[in-house]
């Protein structure tokens, strides 16, 4: 019997040559091969019982993914759902690089697309809509409207150039511009003003929040949490750009069918409402 | 100086556990070798991106590094050869930095001296401002590698027999003379071995430049902001300059090794 | 010549006792301060090169004031022109000896030129030659001791203070070592102070002896004076002298004096307490009750036998302890074993007596 527990206990440790291990002890080459054999065991048992569902979502998404997440639970007992927020395009290189992850949902369709040519992503509809805003310290703000921002000395925190929000913000930008009411140099001027470009949107807001910052742009949605510390300056619509956020099911994910009822959970009623809730498809 | 396992029987008795560790390190980093052509590396490191950041953090890491000691040396002098209420706070507060995360570090910074800052606000009044300035770089890795020069430096001085210093002073040498002319060349190896440890630390140094200083090309991107934000974009760029970052950490070693090793046989 | 006279008296707390001693050197002289470990000796040298402060105190090199607690002058070490050599030596490793010796000059403000002449001056007379562009840790003990000399000296010293000079040394280089700095000394033409443990080394190197017990200078003098007359019976132990005290009634010439269980018989005028003093080699041992001139016999045992280099000294138990010093031949004559009952024997006029 014991004989037999240890044979089985090497082959699933799959490492023959341990047993050449007792040479330099009985007691040693024995300890590892248990101390191996256990804890390969248990991983193995680990994956078999309750895996958690992975979903990789943009940082914008935080909050209202959260509470999709424990709708989704308490609709399925017995399944947990396991997020990873991101910025999207960390997101986009962590599962290129072959992270464990059965779901992304980004900010942007591009990171979304670069995953699908790869085939590394099934089908991905746009499941909610964003517009950004600048924001500004709530207490001796500087900058008291949108020309503002290309003030000399004006300091601007934006998310870098691969961060969905920080492309928008090069798009709003451009828009600015080209309509003709903030200046000609207006986007040159603004973005000589950046002194940091940060890896996620919630980064960008935390140094407005805390004062360094004079403004910095983020999403709508971002606003609720940190509300008390900071004041709001709106985009005109036709100024302002649709960020579209699509979600898919990866295609190396090993729970797919669970994957797909979640994505039905987030484009149905209550997902959507929830999304509305928290400010998203406004 | 050999460990008496070197002498004989090898590896005995750990066999198989004392090179796992060795293993585990080098995998890594010779993947990063692997996956890079050197044309590619070439290439990608002439990059504006590359450049910019290398130049910015030799330029900061330099400068941080010669603050540490400057700053450092007196304080571990002082730390070994002086026994005063309060020693063993002073140490412990100049261990910290190496135990708290250094993105609370960063945070620390930035509550400190940014501008609504402790310290900041004044300096701030004073049209003085630190957050997302090359300085604020230099500051974040002063803050973060100087517990690794103090303790070298002050192991060093521990090192070095008090009685020498006093003889020196019937000899007739004031005491800087003492310090310069025995405690420095005696505890030398150490004090370069923590020059380069502070070096290193300071070029590796993320969380806290992040928070504090920023990620701004040619200001504040130094090489560890650049491999992150090059993540992001460009697979390729992040291996390349990784690799470059390797380099130069393998040569700050090397180096140190060498002069170090030079000077330690004497006692 | 009272210009460099060295003049010490400290007082100082150390732990369990207080060091309360005051003593002078003339210049060219060696004086000895020879106690056990612990005794405060190397405190004292310390206290007079300025490592230490006393509690109260003077020490003085002519008309220089160096210490003076009661107007509260300090001179640090660098300023007093000492010579310290340490029980160590305390070389300095990452110099050549020729660097080492350079030091001090240099110290104190002297070119290049001039102090690389004064320590070849000094590495000539201490015969280090040929070791000069050596590195410290090459040498052996001796050659150490000479290159802490030359250092010391190089450097402008006015005292020398020497800390167990012989300490790191092993037997058969101390004897060797210890003529050469005898000669040394008397050469150089300073006050010298050492401190040591061994009587003996005192005895050979210095003109003065001060015996450093319980804190306090309990006999100051010539080895002659102390290994005659020692003053207490710790001296006496130091040198391995029988030391004794009895009480004399009046009276002159031959007489009995009566010491524990046994009597001597004593030539002298003196009366009163006395203080009973001969060296073991006064003392002859037989196995037979001897005959002859020699008045004191007493018959004891063999409670110890202490090889030395050249003799081999018994401790008789006979009534009183006695030391008794014989050749080794006399081992084997005697059947020397402890436990061995022998009959020690001491001359009446071989026995020191004094107030």
């Amino acid at each position: 019997m014991r004989a037999k527990r240890e044979g089985a206990l090497r082959r699933l440790s799959g490492l023959k040559g341990l047993g050449r291990l007792g040479r330099l002890g009985r007691l040693n080459g024995l300890l590892v091969q248990w101390m191996l054999g256990f804890v390969l065991a248990l991983s193995f048992l680990g994956t078999a019982w309750a895996e958690p569902l992975r979903v990789f979502a943009a940082a914008s998404l935080a909050e209202a993914f959260t509470e999709i997440g424990k709708t989704f639970e308490a609709a399925h007992p017995g399944v947990s759902v396991e997020f990873n927020f991101a910025g999207s395009q960390l997101l986009r290189t962590q599962i290129e690089q072959g992270a464990q992850a059965d779901i992304f949902a980004a900010a942007d369709r591009v990171h979304v697309d670069a995953l699908r040519e790869k085939g590394l992503l099934g089908e991905a509809p746009v499941f909610a809509r964003n517009a950004l805003v600048v924001v500004t310290p709530a207490e001796d703000a500087r900058v008291r409207d949108l020309t503002d921002l290309a003030r000399p000395g004006i300091k601007i925190v934006v998310a870098g150039p691969t961060v969905p929000v920080g492309r928008y913000t090069s798009q709003v930008l451009q828009k600015m511009t080209a309509s003709g009411l903030y200046g000609d140099d207006f986007q040159t001027r603004v973005q000589a003003n950046v002194v940091s470009q940060e890896t996620n949107v919630r980064a960008v807001l935390a140094k407005v929040a805390l004062g360094e910052a004079d403004a910095g742009f983020v999403y709508r949605t971002d606003l609720a949490t940190a509300a008390t510390k900071i004041r709001v300056l709106t985009i005109p619509e036709r100024l302002n750009v649709v960020a579209e956020y699509p979600i898919g099911v990866l295609t190396r994910s090993s729970a797919a069918k669970l994957a797909a009822e979640f994505v039905r959970l987030v484009t149905g009623r209550k997902g959507q409402a929830i999304l509305v809730k928290h400010g998203f498809n406004h | 100086m050999g460990h008496p396992a070197a002498r004989r029987g090898g590896i005995r008795p750990f066999g198989i556990l004392s090179i796992l560790l060795p293993l585990y390190v080098a995998v890594p980093l010779i993947t990063l070798l692997l996956v890079t052509t050197p044309r590619s590396l070439v290439e990608q490191l002439a990059s504006d991106m590359a450049l910019r950041a290398l130049v910015l953090t030799l330029e900061t890491t330099v400068v941080a590094t010669v603050l540490c000691v400057v700053l450092g040396t007196p304080l571990a002098y002082v730390l070994s050869r002086h026994d005063f209420r309060g020693r063993d706070l002073v140490d412990t507060l100049i261990d910290l930095p190496i135990t708290i995360p250094p993105v609370v570090a960063g945070v620390a910074l930035l509550l400190a001296f940014g501008r609504r800052g402790l310290l900041g606000r004044y300096l701030d009044l004073a049209g003085v401002q630190i957050p997302f300035t090359t300085l604020a770089v230099v500051m974040a890795q002063v803050f973060i590698a100087s517990p690794f020069y103090v303790k070298a430096a002050r192991a060093g001085f521990d090192s070095v027999d008090a009685t020498l210093e006093k003889v020196a002073g019937t000899l007739g040498a004031s005491p800087w003379r003492v310090f310069w002319t025995v405690s420095v060349p005696l505890a030398r190896p150490a004090l370069i071995a923590g020059t380069v440890l502070a070096w290193a630390r300071s070029l590796s140094e993320f969380g806290a430049t992040m928070m504090f200083a920023g990620n701004l090309p040619g200001r504040t991107q130094t090489l560890t902001l650049a491999v992150m934000s090059a993540m992001e974009s460009n697979l390729e760029t992040a291996v390349a300059i990784s690799v470059l970052s390797l380099v130069l950490a393998l040569a700050a070693l090397l180096v140190a090794k060498r002069l170090a090793a030079t000077r330690s046989l004497w006692i | 010549m009272a210009l460099d006279l060295l003049r010490v008296k400290l007082a100082l707390s150390l732990g369990s006792f207080r060091l309360d001693l005051a003593f002078e050197v003339r210049p060219g002289e060696t004086v000895a301060l020879v106690g056990p470990s612990g005794s405060g000796k190397s405190t004292c040298i310390a206290a007079v090169a300025g490592l230490l402060l006393p509690d109260s105190g003077r020490v003085s090199l002519g008309d220089e004031m160096w210490c003076d607690t009661d107007t509260g002058t300090d001179l640090p070490p660098r300023k007093r022109h000492v010579g310290f050599v340490h029980q160590d030596y305390a070389l300095f490793p990452h110099l050549t000896v020729r660097g080492n010796v350079t030091y001090g000059a240099r110290a104190r403000g002297e070119g290049r030129a001039v102090s690389l002449s004064k320590a070849n001056e000094w590495i000539e007379r201490l015969g280090i030659v040929e070791l000069a562009d050596r590195p410290v840790r090459e040498l052996s003990g001796g050659q150490r001791q000479r290159v802490a000399l030359a250092r010391a000296l190089a450097s402008g010293a006015r005292v020398l203070l020497l800390d167990e000079p012989f300490g790191s040394l092993d037997a058969s280089t101390r004897a060797a070592v210890r003529s050469e700095l005898r000669t040394f000394l008397a050469d150089v033409r300073l006050p010298a102070v050492f401190v040591t443990h061994d009587a003996t080394d005192a005895l050979m190197l210095a003109e003065r002896i001060s015996v450093l017990e319980d804190g306090r200078l309990s006999q100051t003098g010539t080895s002659e004076e102390l290994l005659a007359r020692p003053q207490t019976r710790f001296v006496a132990n130091l040198f391995g002298l029988n030391y004794y005290r009895a009480v004399l009634a009046p009276g002159r010439g031959l007489r009995e004096a009566r010491v524990g269980s046994v009597v001597f018989h004593l030539m002298t005028d003196h009366d009163g307490s006395v203080a009973l003093a001969f060296p073991p080699s006064a003392v002859t041992l037989s196995s037979d009750r001897p005959t002859g001139s020699a008045q004191n016999s007493f018959r004891g045992h063999v409670r110890e036998i202490l090889p030395l280099p050249d003799r081999i000294r018994v401790v008789l138990d006979c009534g009183v302890t006695m030391a008794a010093d014989v050749v080794r031949e006399a081992a084997v004559t005697l059947d020397l074993d402890p436990g061995r009952t022998l009959w020690g024997s001491v001359k009446a006029t071989a026995i020191q007596v004094y107030p």
